[in-house]
């Protein structure tokens, strides 16, 4: 009892003392904030019941501890908003540097390990397990894949991993990565592994630099591609979105398979989002990126290059497709739902007098009902079956820009979107951020509610990687990825109330 | 008075909130919907045979070369045929956009992640001290110049993160140490103290 009268009394205090400055800072002489300032103070003022914290975070961290410290202290490396705790999950000498995306093994509710992709080179380790228990990490695949970046569990128990590499990009999957250790893969291409029993490349995914990956419980998966407007020639297409069916679809709730010849990604069919069905899907192009559209088939001999496709198709393009996350309140009732990131261009102008002040944005894509978006009917080269709509949800900012990874909270809905921002070239150097956002209500907009910021790192050369939940959504496991020790970090963030 | 009063009504409400949440035993949950109602293809339905069933083609467009005569998964099947009303079909000109593999060109610029392909100057000199080699000697030069010129403090971290760990290394802890006595007068407070705790850890 005596908690919550303290929580809800420190809460008081915290709002009493915000309303002063805010509501009436003209009786302190302190300037009054306009109607959009007020509704965000608001919206910090209202963090315990909106966002389960006791507060938020003011301003992003300019400091950058030396490694010395972090060495010491590695929970030094994260500032939280108050009520949130941090403890080091991993800083194993032997967890690579450049930690991305990461999931919970066996499963969210019971697990034993995280499974992580490293960002690095081909020559570099490419995917750990780390033990929840140590902080163990040891080795998956060793070398061959470039850039590891997307990795999720799939519905059949296996793990699927992904390349940020450009036209070389591919997927791999992983059977049991507690028994697979130190398996080479080819540079390119899509031959045998040292171990093909258990790690295999999927060709029928196609290839271009894999970021967002969000995966369906019947594996249809939506993917993106990381890739900046212009790249290659004035005018080029950034990063498409494509759908990824199965010629099989997985019964959800199935015993995993034993085998990967069992896998449903060994063959399918992909699909390709292109924004626009005015004058008979024509009002395709520049000017036309949100909205209802349609899935144009991509066809080809596997592995397609789902770049030129998506360039000669007129796929709909954004700045540098990041991460992406299943809404899974919208799987429960039968729909489909996914929201991911574009992290655009915010180099500040005083380090480069032509960065765009393209703040990026996080969006979301409603794709029907399970069955729709799952289904082929295939009429003048596109996938009627279902329609898919996207709409922006949240738009960066100079002080929130650049988000990469992102993760839909079990049992609140909101979103946690980790900044890979340049922050650290700006005239005053700040760090990264972790923002708390609330999803779109029902207010009158397809936008946030509102976001806090409830974490910030004091590493100017790290930045907040991989970030996501447990399966309550009480613990969030984010990589310092690239920070000033050398070595790999891997923190656990809880106390939401 | 006024912040008196509000802090007594925000402990009251939030108390009320907050007790009501736990009497629930649960947080509040927000359903996550649709940003804007869906409009379905199957919402008119036609008869199966007619004209858009007819229409309907399915093909395996991407079957990997390579699978084996195995046991299957289990399945589930899936609609195939679609029953909408060809009025709410978009309907393609016959010269819309095609994808033809065999012409298909793009720049070896797309052979590489957009970190790398499209970075701005300073992110590529932060990527080149991180790629650096911190066990040869060799590595020195580029990392003083960085901390004498290079204008992002940022990058200047990452110089004397570098030399740090070269400095670890047999042979090169006093020219590691000359570097970092300098960069402790670094403008930049971060960069000075990074030095400075440096500097101490390899005069141990």
């Amino acid at each position: 009892m005596n908690r919550y009268v303290a929580i809800a009394v420190a809460a008081a205090v915290t709002v009493a003392s915000s309303a002063t400055a805010a509501d009436f800072g003209q009786r302190h002489h302190r300037p009054r904030l306009d109607f959009g300032q007020r509704v965000e103070e608001l919206t910090r003022q209202s963090s315990l019941e909106l966002f389960g914290t006791l507060g938020d975070l003011d301003e992003s961290s300019t400091k950058s501890i030396s490694a010395a410290k972090a060495e010491k202290n590695p929970e030094a490396l994260l500032t939280v908003a108050p009520g949130l705790r941090v403890r080091v999950l991993s800083a194993d000498p032997n967890l690579a540097p450049n930690i991305d995306q990461m999931f919970l093994w066996p499963n969210a509710k019971r697990p034993t390990h995280i499974i992580a992709c490293n960002e690095q080179g081909s020559g570099q380790v490419a995917v750990q397990r780390v033990e929840l228990k140590s902080g163990k990490a040891e080795t998956i695949i060793s070398s061959g894949l470039t850039s590891c970046d997307p990795a999720r569990l799939t519905p059949w128990g296996t793990v699927v991993v992904g390349e940020e590499s450009g036209t070389n990009g591919r997927i791999f999957e992983i059977l049991d990565p507690l028994h697979t250790s130190n398996v080479t893969v080819p540079a390119s291409g899509f031959g045998p592994t040292s171990d093909p029993t258990h790690v295999v490349a999927r060709p029928a995914l196609g290839q271009f630099s894999f970021e967002g990956i969000g995966i369906l419980p019947n594996g249809v998966v939506y993917l993106t591609d990381e890739n900046r407007p212009g790249s290659g020639g004035i005018g080029n297409p950034g990063g498409a979105l494509v759908k990824f069916i199965p010629s099989q679809l997985w019964a959800p709730g199935r015993a995993p398979i034993a085998s990967l010849d069992q896998s449903p990604w060994t063959s399918g069919s992909i699909f390709g989002f292109r924004v626009g069905r005015n004058g008979g899907n024509t009002d395709v192009g520049q000017g036309n990126e949100y909205g209802r559209g349609v899935w144009v088939a991509v066809t080809g001999t596997a592995p397609i290059n789902l770049r030129a496709a998506a360039s000669a198709l007129k796929l709909t393009a954004y700045y540098r497709p990041e991460d992406m996350s299943v809404d899974q309140e919208a799987l429960a009732d039968g729909d489909v739902r996914f929201c991911g990131t574009n992290t655009g261009q915010d180099t500040p102008a005083d380090v480069d007098p032509n960065g765009d002040n393209h703040w990026g944005e996080v969006y979301c894509v409603t794709d029907g009902t399970i069955a729709e978006a799952s289904a082929i009917s295939v009429l003048n080269g596109l996938n009627i079956a279902s329609i898919p709509e996207y709409h922006p949800l949240i738009l960066g900012t100079s002080l929130f820009g650049m988000p990469d990874n992102i993760d839909i909270q079990p049992g609140t809905g909101n979103f946690l979107v980790d900044e890979d921002g340049e922050g650290a070239l700006h005239a005053t150097p700040h760090n990264n951020d972790i923002w708390d956002c609330l999803d779109d209500g029902d207010d009158a907009d397809t936008l946030t509610d509102g976001c806090i910021r409830v974490m910030s790192l004091n590493d100017l050369t790290a930045e907040p990687t991989g970030g996501f939940f447990d399966g309550k959504g009480e613990h969030y496991y984010v990589s310092i990825q690239h920070n000033i020790t050398g070595h790999g970090l891997i923190l656990d963030v809880s106390g939401w109330r | 008075m006024i912040p008196a009063a509000l802090t007594i009504v925000g402990a009251v409400g939030l108390a009320i909130v907050h007790f009501g949440r736990d009497a629930g035993g649960d947080r509040p949950v927000q359903v996550a919907q649709p940003a804007i109602a869906r409009v379905s293809p199957f919402a008119s339905a036609a008869p199966a045979g007619s004209e858009s069933t007819a229409a309907t083609e399915r093909t395996a467009f991407a079957a990997a070369g390579h699978r084996a005569d195995v046991q299957r998964p289990a399945v589930v099947e899936r609609q195939l045929e679609s029953d909408a009303d060809p009025a709410d079909v978009p309907t393609a000109p016959e010269d819309f956009p095609t994808y033809d593999e065999n012409a298909a060109q793009l720049s070896e610029e797309h052979e590489v992640p957009a970190e790398r392909s499209g970075a701005s100057d300073a992110n590529a000199r932060a990527a080149a001290i991180r790629e650096i080699d911190t066990r040869s000697s060799d590595s020195f030069p580029l990392l003083e110049q960085t901390l004498r010129s290079d204008p992002v403090a940022r990058n200047r971290l990452l110089a004397v993160s570098s030399i740090r760990r070269l400095g670890m290394r047999a042979g090169n802890a006093e020219r590691a140490r000359e570097a970092l006595r300098l960069a402790m007068s670094d403008a930049d407070q971060n960069v000075s103290t990074n030095a400075r705790d440096a500097y101490d850890e390899l005069a141990r």
